[in-house]
């Protein structure tokens, strides 16, 4: 087996790949199947005013999320200031609240009779009873303030990690602090930023939840339209073809024009950047900078839901609290363990052999452009069809009725987690696996170490940070999971997401408070420990 | 190494292999949601000793699943909000004809399938709710008549993508013909006073936040509001059931079916004639504020407080019937 895994590393790549891109094809086999009038209706009627809505969408949360994170991880990885040590964990928080919640609980501040819109008449005395914030303003918001810490993760990360001899070529040089960032540590970290982006992106496309709220017609939603209100399979293949051929399309492009260069640090230097004191005003805009977004991400949701939660902590005694913790623990810990198998063997396997797994290995990865429901169907169409099989074979050589042995049961739902995150995990894992130089690998292969131990004991250690912050990523992508988790669950699993989303959407906003809370207790969890781990570098 | 295997095969097996095959139990796919059925499920349950293993999810996405799952679905009952849904249901054969004498003789016949496939077990009406301020009971009329110039800029309602609107649309198709319709959706979009978006409760607060004077919403939300602790932000609001001489009030059910292929039909059968009883029909009206579809329950006071209204006479089977029309009739007037 061993011998076989030395030699077949880049075939196992691509076997694990074709495992996540079979439900992704099995979307897309809809689009060479000729459909009805759905299709023309939709092209006609609505779809150029989706498209329009999603580009604009993207277009300003990615800028967004790029300033807000990009700046953040600056101040974090260059300069010392106060509470930086607090602010530093503190902005990856608004991962912990998924971004339906921080919708709920703007439309509500600002809506009729909430809290902002009380204060404001209060204190200006004049008539203003709510503010709008069913709009496309109000989803740039709500993105930007939830997502953009894809960008922060993985810019700390990289200027972290970058050499601080670059820097200080640089300042020798000449060059002052603003063209240091802009002409050496950008350029640097560009993979990081690509990927924080494509991330943003990504998530802000998939996404039904917030949109359907706000009102904001996206793609998607005629994704959704064409599948689940006219039950046209046809369409909507052909729609969720579209935006995955552009997305990959995008990333090619990114891919060529970023040519040859390579990112790994081949000036080998143990020296870590020195960080710089902050002081006076200074230091206040760098504390205001990274506040601010924790602010309207974190500590607003936060405390509003806390607010919320004192009218209904009767409800701890009407559900089956602890339960839903732990499956949705378990869910979350085992689908995050899974993702980064897969991801440290495909990086790996792309690091041995480039040309031949990397188109594998980025089709796999755009699973994380499809909406959850469609994911979830698609994956859902091989699995019963394997199901039925199974069941047939069974039942005419034994006699024996196997039922759905899949569909239905934890696997089919971590396999779901698997095509939809793999993406986050790879992500962390290659940026991390991306500074290490090649001379290491052909160093430990010449001293006759199996590409296994290359990766076990070279890899995994130095890529350590990288590898546990995929590990948090995930964890907490999947314990905000919806639809899919809704879709495939077996009988009786139910998860801490699902109830505060159905008690959310039939406005029972107190009631989701306490659901929404644990939420963000179970998320801490992983966070101490990727503290301790990061600490420990 | 031997051993290793078969304790991951045990592991798996156990994974695989109900627990408790042999007791009696019924598999219920819901798109209402837990915390709504979940009294009547333990009602059931205490009255009965049968199990209910339940999943919930959205309609279309149950659907999509029994489908997939085809002849070895695990389901039993689909449970489900509108007649559109559980026509679509029944018009891909998901259901088998039940034989219930009770089923028959306490649901009115425009609230089941012709071919008793499907039952509606509670009522909601579409209601107008509109400001006291702005606004006098003398102005409204029919759903028709919501689409004269001079309630420009002052409607406000959610997206077509809604279900409760596409049965509205296929309504109105039913009685006026498509043509009309959709003259009468493209005038209607003209008055809206914001895009739609939100849901029918986000309707109701705009109302009362001046927004806009009328709202059209499904009477369990307006009722369930005016039972809150926040009532008092809702005192400027009034009622009113849209009716005219062509068109009494769009009345729609939520329902369920017994699937064709149910492992456990009989227990599937006495889940929904359950859900028929006194017990259980008191329940939705007390608990959800829906109208029972059993005659002569007594209901809450705030449903008492609406009144009787005139309802429409049309099989509420006709709006999955003309679903698809309605959403595409939608899309072209540039509902949204």
């Amino acid at each position: 087996m061993i011998s076989y895994l030395k030699n077949g590393w880049a075939l196992l790549s691509i076997f694990l790949s074709l495992i996540v891109i079979m439900p992704i094809l099995t979307v897309i086999f809809f689009f060479i199947i000729p459909g009805d009038t759905t299709w023309i209706h939709l092209r006609e009627t609505v779809l150029t005013s989706y498209v329009f809505n999603s580009i604009i969408l993207i277009l300003f949360v990615s800028i967004g999320t790029v300033l807000i994170g990009a700046i953040n991880a600056w101040l974090v990885a260059m300069y010392i200031f106060p509470y930086k040590k607090y602010l530093e964990w503190l902005l990856f928080m608004p991962l912990a609240i998924p971004s339906y919640a921080l919708a709920y609980v703007y439309a509500d501040l600002l809506g009729y009779g909430g809290f902002i819109t009380n204060i404001s008449s209060f204190i200006f005395d004049d008539n203003l009873k709510s503010i709008n914030f069913y709009s496309i303003y109000g989803g740039i918001f709500v993105f930007v303030f939830s997502l953009y810490p894809y960008v922060y993760l993985l810019m700390r990360q990289a200027f972290i990690s970058q050499s601080a001899s670059y820097t200080e070529i640089a300042k020798i040089s000449g060059l002052n602090p603003l063209k240091i960032i802009y002409k050496v540590s950008l350029p640097l970290s560009r993979p990081a930023l690509v990927g924080g982006v494509s991330l943003v992106v990504m998530e802000t496309l998939a996404d039904y939840g917030v949109s359907d709220y706000l009102g904001i017609n996206t793609f998607t939603k005629g994704i959704y339209k064409a599948w689940f209100n006219l039950g046209d399979i046809t369409s909507a293949g052909k729609l969720s073809a579209i935006l995955l051929i552009t997305i990959a399309f995008i990333i090619t492009f990114e891919r060529k024009l970023r040519g040859k260069a390579q990112y790994n640090n081949e000036v080998r230097s143990n020296k870590h950047l020195k960080m710089k004191t902050l002081y006076g005003t200074y230091a206040v805009i760098a504390i205001m900078a990274c506040f601010i977004p924790v602010f309207f991400g974190f500590i607003i949701p936060l405390a509003t839901i806390i607010f919320w939660s004192f009218s209904s902590i009767d409800i701890i005694y009407s559900y089956d609290f602890i339960s839903l913790a732990f499956s949705s623990f378990g869910l979350a810990l085992s689908a995050s363990l899974l993702c980064v198998m897969f991801a440290l063997i495909i990086v790996f396997g792309m690091r041995t052999n480039s040309k031949l797994v990397s188109p594998f290995a980025r089709v796999a990865s755009l699973g994380y452009s499809i909406p959850g429901a469609v994911a979830a169907i698609g994956i859902l169409i091989p699995l019963a069809w394997l199901d039925n099989t199974i069941n047939n074979i069974s039942l005419k050589y034994l006699n024996y009725s196997t039922g759905l042995i899949i569909t239905g049961s934890w696997c089919a739902l971590l396999f779901a987690y698997l095509v939809r995150f793999l993406a986050l995990s790879m992500q962390s894992v290659e940026n991390s696996f991306i500074k290490i130089s090649k001379s290491i690998d052909y160093a430990a292969k010449i001293l006759g170490k199996s590409n296994r131990k290359i990766l076990t004991n070279i890899h995994m250690k130095i890529g350590w940070g990288g590898i546990s912050l995929g590990l948090l990523i995930v964890f907490v992508d999947v314990l905000k999971e919806l639809p899919a988790t809704m879709i495939l669950r077996p009988f009786g699993l139910s998860t801490l997401a699902i109830k505060a989303h159905e008690l959310a959407i039939d406005e029972r906003l107190n009631d989701a408070a306490i659901p929404l809370l644990a939420i963000i207790l179970v998320c801490l969890i992983p966070l101490y420990f990727l503290i301790k781990v990061i600490r420990q570098e | 190494m031997m051993k290793k295997n078969n304790i991951l095969l045990l592991l798996i097996f156990s994974i695989l292999i109900p627990i408790d095959a042999w007791s009696e139990e019924v598999n219920l796919y819901s798109a209402r949601k837990e915390h709504l059925i979940k009294p009547l499920i333990e009602l059931f349950e205490k009255e009965t000793g049968i199990t209910v293993n339940l999943v919930t999810a959205k309609a279309a996405q149950l659907h999509e699943r029994i489908l997939r799952e085809g002849n070895n679905s695990p389901a039993d009952v689909l449970l489900t909000t509108d007649a559109g849904n559980l026509w679509k249901a029944s018009n891909v054969n998901f259901f088998q004809k039940i034989n219930s004498n009770i089923l028959l003789e306490k649901i009115n016949q425009k609230y089941r399938d012709p071919q008793n496939r499907w039952f509606g077990l509670s009522l909601r009406a579409r209601v107008i709710v509109y400001s006291l301020d702005r606004v006098s009971p003398n102005e409204l009329k029919g759903y028709i008549y919501l689409a004269d110039p001079r309630f420009k800029k002052r409607l406000l309602i959610r997206s077509s993508s809604n279900i409760y609107n596409q049965s509205l649309i296929a309504h109105m198709i039913a009685k006026y013909g498509e043509k009309t319709t959709e003259k009468w959706a493209k005038n209607l979009v003209n008055n809206f006073a914001r895009d739609p978006a939100g849901g029918d409760r986000d309707q109701i607060k705009a109302v009362a936040a001046g927004d806009g004077d009328i709202a059209i919403v499904n009477s369990y939300y307006i009722v369930k509001m005016l039972d809150s602790d926040k009532k008092d932000l809702f005192k400027n609001l009034g009622i009113y059931f849209p009716s005219d001489k062509d068109m009494g009030v769009h009345v729609n059910i939520s329902g369920a079916g017994l699937l064709k292929n149910a492992p456990n039909s009989i227990n599937g059968a006495r889940l929904i004639e359950f859900l028929v009883s006194d017990k259980a029909q008191r329940l939705y009206a007390f608990t959800n504020y829906e109208y029972p579809v059993v005659k002569n329950i007594e209901v809450s006071k705030n449903l008492k407080y609406l009144g009787n209204f005139k309802e429409d006479t049309i099989d509420t089977s006709e709006y999955g019937r003309l679903a698809n029309k309605a959403i595409k009739l939608a899309d072209r007037v540039g509902w949204k």
